[in-house]
């Protein structure tokens, strides 16, 4: 618990002197209000949910893997990766210490879209089922902090953090249904889309939305739980690896 | 800062070896079959030229690089099964601008790393204060790092290294890129910590500064231990390698280099010459000699860290060809 408070503590004044952490929080209006513009030539108002529910999450994603790809690489350039390594803290638990802050602060992104609806195309959100949605959104925030742990293994690994999270955002958020749904996607990418938790997430939210009654609410908020702790573990166990692996090879604090 | 146990060893290594795989072309070995031992409560400096193999071993030492062969052990724990219990027991310290985070506070930094040692926030709050008090921050512990000048940086590095009260601590030439004020103030506060009665292994390329904190030398050049001696013994070894820098005529060289003491007189590039003696009692007289011939110009001078690895080198072999 120290280390999590610590750890994010200390996040949040990196954050504060580096501004351009926040940088999605300036994307993330321009980009809901692209999606609102094709929602609204589409004709299909019944798609609005899907222009709220899918800036917010890529923001949330986008964050999640900034952060892990800066607490390897920014570390790295520091000198301090070596130093984090040499320390007895457990690194997994480290990273998703640290980037437990700045998902908690990309859920601002919320505010920020229900704000560009309202004041940039006069569409008040109807948010039907509030506890789903405040639940899910900080169940998907939580399952991307461990999501993160994950990543940072294969950030350590190749020492090239933000060539992989630039290319393997869109995949991920494609498969995770963000932008469409997974049920509209071909067929044979649907096991492989439910394993990523974002799919559950924006099913979720985009139901939080719509005046239907959530079914199983409960049991999908616990999947992505599960699914974002299962990131958590196998991140863990990556990490452990790879870490061994580069203090093999001597790599681990060269650029 | 636990209290010691035994007389256990604070740092052993046996033949360690570590190379470095080239995806191109030979590897390159760092180390080639280092053994040294460090009893506890010693400061042990490592000395040796840049790419000597030093940095590897502190790596080594510090877990965060693994031995291609070899073991070592810390406080009695392995280095490559064990590494996690060593590592609360250790402090680090690499030299150079790196290891801290610029653009946060001195008291920032420490906390964070209070935490990471395994610090309640509490304790870290406590430890945080005391270090920068104890190392002279405390005045702009508020202020950012990249604000601090290279000597405040690098007593942060000092007081990070610290934050866990460290049994061993590990540092690997603190004192370089410092200029000779801040460089003295540090080997200052690095004796007060070594006068604490921990074990320091201190890594360095300048034989004053070894000569002045540490109770023995291990000599490494091309990732092999040349020699370990106590500083003093070092000394004299230098002492008797003093040499006389003369401009002179070349009539008046040829009779110095005629002196029976003279082993050999040879040109420097500013166009002195460099005169050799057999021993430190000749220098005197040789000395005498060239003063008397009216030469003004005229120092003695002790040779430099290169020339006695050389030397020390040559007598490492000639032992060696002799043990045969």
């Amino acid at each position: 618990m120290s280390l999590l408070a610590a750890a994010g503590r200390f996040q949040g004044q990196l954050v504060l002197t580096h501004r351009d952490y926040l940088i999605d929080l300036v994307r993330t209006p321009l980009l809901a209000a692209v999606f609102l513009l094709l929602v609204r030539h589409s004709g299909q108002p019944q798609l609005i949910a899907y222009g709220l529910v899918a800036p917010v999450l890529m923001a949330v994603w986008s964050m999640a893997m900034l952060i892990s790809g800066e607490v390897v690489d920014s570390d790295r350039q520091l000198g301090t990766l070596e130093l984090v390594i040499a320390a007895p803290v457990d690194f997994a638990r480290l990273v998703v210490s640290r980037v437990w802050v700045t998902t908690t602060i990309s859920l601002l992104t919320v505010v920020e879209v229900f704000a560009v609806s309202v004041l940039g195309f006069g569409i008040t959100p109807e948010v039907d089922h509030p506890v789903v949605l405040v639940l899910g959104l900080l169940a998907t925030a939580a399952a991307t902090a461990g999501a993160a742990g994950l990543m940072a293994a294969l950030f350590v690994a190749t020492r090239t953090a933000r060539t992989f999270q630039n290319t393997l955002s869109y995949p991920f958020l494609l498969l995770g249904g963000v932008f469409v749904p997974l049920d509209r996607l071909p067929a044979w990418t649907h096991p492989l889309g439910r394993l990523i938790y974002l799919s559950w997430s924006a099913d979720l939210l985009r139901a939080a939305l719509a005046p239907a009654p959530v079914a199983g609410a409960a049991w999908r908020i616990c999947v992505i739980l599960g699914l974002g702790l299962l990131a958590a573990l196998v991140g863990r166990l990556v990490l452990g690896r790879v870490v061994r692996m580069v203090r093999e090879t001597g790599t681990v604090g060269l650029r | 800062m636990p209290a010691l146990s035994g007389n256990q060893l604070a740092v052993e290594t046996h033949d360690l070896r570590r190379e470095y795989r080239a995806r191109r072309g030979a590897g390159v070995t760092a180390l080639d079959g280092v053994s040294i031992e460090v009893a506890q409560g010693e400061v042990h400096g490592l000395l040796g030229p840049n790419g000597a193999g030093k940095t590897t071993l502190m790596k080594i030492l510090s877990t965060v690089l693994l031995p291609t062969a070899g073991s070592g052990r810390v406080l009695g724990h392995d280095l490559a099964t064990e590494y996690r219990r060593i590592r609360p027991l250790l402090g680090i310290v690499f030299g150079g601008e790196r290891g801290v985070y610029p653009r946060l506070t001195a008291r920032q930094n420490l906390r964070y790393w209070a935490a990471l040692y395994g610090l309640s926030t509490a304790a870290g709050r406590s430890r945080t204060e005391e270090l920068l008090d104890e190392f002279g921050l405390a005045e702009r512990a508020g202020d950012r790092v990249e604000t601090y000048s290279v000597g405040m940086r690098q007593r942060l590095h000092l007081a990070r290294g610290m934050v866990a009260d460290p049994r061993v601590l590990l540092l690997d030439e603190p004192t370089n890129g410092l200029d000779p004020l801040a460089a003295r103030q540090l080997r200052e506060l690095i004796g007060r910590l070594a006068g604490e009665g921990r074990t320091v292994l201190l890594a360095t390329h300048d034989l004053d500064e070894a000569e002045l904190l540490c109770d023995r030398v291990t000599m490494i050049n091309n990732g092999r231990v040349v020699a370990a001696e106590a500083p003093k013994t070092l000394a004299r070894l230098l002492s008797r390698q003093e040499r006389i820098r003369v401009r002179a005529d070349p009539a008046l060289l040829d009779q110095v280099r005629a002196l029976p003491e003279v082993t050999e007189v040879a040109a420097a590039d500013d166009g002195a010459a460099v005169v050799s003696v057999g021993s430190q009692e000749a220098v005197g007289r040789v000395l005498a000699f060239v003063v008397a011939a009216g030469v003004t110009e005229v120092r003695t001078e002790l040779p430099n860290l290169e020339e006695v690895y050389l030397r020390l080198v040559h007598r490492n072999d000639e032992r060696s060809v002799v043990a045969r």
